[in-house]
């Protein structure tokens, strides 16, 4: 709990820090508290779709997937 | 009947057959603008002279004989981020206020080619990071079914003008909803096509892994004659299919195929209001009584697509906008700077890990769900259409959850790259207009286009006109 606690309070300093580097603005504790629960959301979010991804598997496949499985022959039946 | 009344494929073949001539119909257009614009706010530019010139030289070119194609003289207007050489799009910022473009967008450039008469450029919400449809830099736009309420967004002004009547379709984008959500919202019709369907070059980019051009208008028919000129390979834009375009016009004066329709019983999914259930409810009956067969199934991961293509957006936006949120901080709405935020602190791994896991999200989906049905019918929206005081932007404690509840049953759609299409279908109790949409499998847009249109030929929800536009005059067809 401890480590958790200590963890969340690092990424927060973390969240402060990149503001500054990557957009140059100062943001507050409570505000980079609110950045991280949205981060950590989209990460456990990711991480759940993620599951079981093969190695090969990179955003090109989205594209082939997209072109393949328009090619399937559809579920009416007769036509 | 007022010129406007028209849908735009009665108004193109009107045009072609010499009993109205352009000019007249893009006056009529603009008179209703006049009117209108100050209650609803659709425009952030109004092109008067050149669109009665384009007009005047459209007839011109009927008159000896020259037919550029469906859209001969029809008058369009379009979200204000589709570019054009020579000219400012303002992607709804006040950053890119002043910032003229160097080329002009692929999908206007086919438009103009077809025929089509350019009116003005269409109010959206901020850089298309709404789905409110609120914009503080060129005012709110405002839901022609009652001026109190919000149009949706971000292609706000698309959605209103159409309509409003005062053009007879409109361009906008849909990266998460922007174009079906308030095409429902207005009770017009809004085509999400596949992601690579339609070139999105020289298009201001939201996130350029999910955005896809769409189309809006008051019927699918007119859907179909505007995504005929649009859709299709682009060698501007490396993302577009190579995939041949079907006749979609054509298609639709076939018979209506008998499908399997499938409706979702998935306790994950978030409950409706009574209003969009009954209505929902009443709609799944149409498809069955035509001949449907009605499947109840799960969505697996639907909930987490949304997230996951929230994420996507929001790395991609923080890569787009990084120089400006140095320079032009102050130049954002509070609303859209914060929405920004966390894009920039997402981990890049996790960033890749949702883009390469997209693939086999969609292979599943459509393995879970068009296996067995062969168009899938959802809510557009969980809720009726709120006010405009309801969801103010500028209480930024209420909005990541405003936002993500308006896009619960659009979002997912956009990670999966399907094509989709919003069909009104009914009323609330308050008068505001409520939609269904239609999602087929990769490129089903033709199947998506006959199934939409063979339900507006039982219904008639898309004929309906808000009441602020019979309050206007306007000029009558002799």
């Amino acid at each position: 709990m401890e480590n958790n606690s200590d963890e969340l309070s690092a990424r927060v300093v973390q969240i402060q820090a990149e503001a500054r580097r990557l957009y140059g603005r100062t943001v507050s504790s409570e505000r980079a508290q609110e950045l991280l629960a949205e981060v950590v959301r989209y990460e456990q979010a990711i991480s759940a779709l993620d599951q079981g991804r093969g190695f090969e598997e990179e955003p090109r496949s989205f594209f082939e997937a997209l072109v393949r499985l328009a090619a399937v022959p559809s579920a009416r039946s007769g036509r | 009947m007022r010129l406007t009344d028209y849908s735009l494929t009665e108004m193109a073949q009107l045009i072609r057959a010499g009993k109205v001539s352009s000019v007249e119909v893009t006056r009529a257009c603009l008179d209703a603008i006049a009117v209108l614009q100050p209650q609803l706010n659709c425009y952030i530019s109004i092109e008067r002279d050149d669109a009665l010139a384009m007009a005047k030289r459209a007839d011109e070119e009927r008159a000896h004989g020259r037919y550029r194609g469906p859209l001969h003289g029809v008058p369009l207007a379009h979200k204000d981020m589709f570019y054009r050489a020579g000219k400012v799009s303002t992607g709804g910022s006040k950053i890119l206020r002043n910032q003229v473009q160097r080329h002009t967008a692929t999908v206007l450039e086919r438009l103009r080619d077809a025929g089509a008469v350019y009116l003005g450029s269409l109010n959206m919400s901020e850089f298309a990071a709404n789905p409110t449809g609120h914009n503080v830099h060129y005012g709110d736009c405002r839901n022609p079914w009652n001026v109190a309420h919000i149009t949706g967004g971000s292609s706000s002004g698309s959605a209103a003008a159409v309509g409003a009547r005062t053009c007879y379709a409109a361009l906008g984008s849909d990266t998460g909803g922007s174009v079906r959500v308030p095409a429902a919202m207005c009770g017009v019709c809004g085509l999400k096509p596949t992601y690579g369907r339609i070139s999105r070059a020289h298009i201001m980019p939201r996130a350029w892994s999910i955005d896809t051009v769409g189309i809006i208008a008051r019927t699918v028919e007119d859907c179909a004659v505007v995504a005929q000129v649009v859709a299709g390979p682009d060698p501007r834009d490396a993302t577009t299919s190579a995939l041949p375009v079907p006749d979609y016009s054509a298609l639709l004066q076939e018979s209506p195929p008998n499908i399997k329709l499938g409706v979702a019983n998935d306790p994950a999914l978030p409950a409706l209001d009574a209003d969009m259930q009954d209505a929902l409810v009443e709609s799944i009956r149409q498809f069955g009584d035509t001949g449907a067969e009605v499947v109840e199934l799960r969505l697996p991961d639907f909930t987490q697509f949304a997230v996951v293509a929230d994420a996507i957006t929001k790395c991609e936006a923080a890569a787009i906008h990084e120089r400006w949120m140095r320079t032009n901080f102050a130049d954002y709405s509070v609303f859209v700077r914060s929405r920004l935020e966390a894009g920039f602190h997402i981990p890049a791994a996790q960033y890749a890990q949702a883009l390469a896991t997209r693939g086999r999200a969609l292979a599943h989906f459509v393995d879970q769900v068009f296996g067995s049905v062969d168009v899938l019918l959802l809510p557009t929206l969980p809720f009726s259409v709120p006010t405009i005081a309801e969801t103010d932007i500028n209480v930024p404690k209420q909005v990541p959850a405003l936002i993500s509840k308006i896009t619960t049953y659009t979002r997912p759609i956009n990670y999966l790259g399907l094509p989709a299409i919003s069909v009104p279908c009914g009323f609330s109790a308050s008068g505001l207009p409520i939609g269904f949409q239609l999602v087929g499998r990769p490129y089903s847009e033709s199947l998506l286009l006959q199934v939409a249109h063979a339900y507006q030929v039982v219904t008639d929800w898309h004929r309906r006109i808000p009441p602020i536009v019979n309050e206007r005059s306007n000029v009558l067809l002799q």
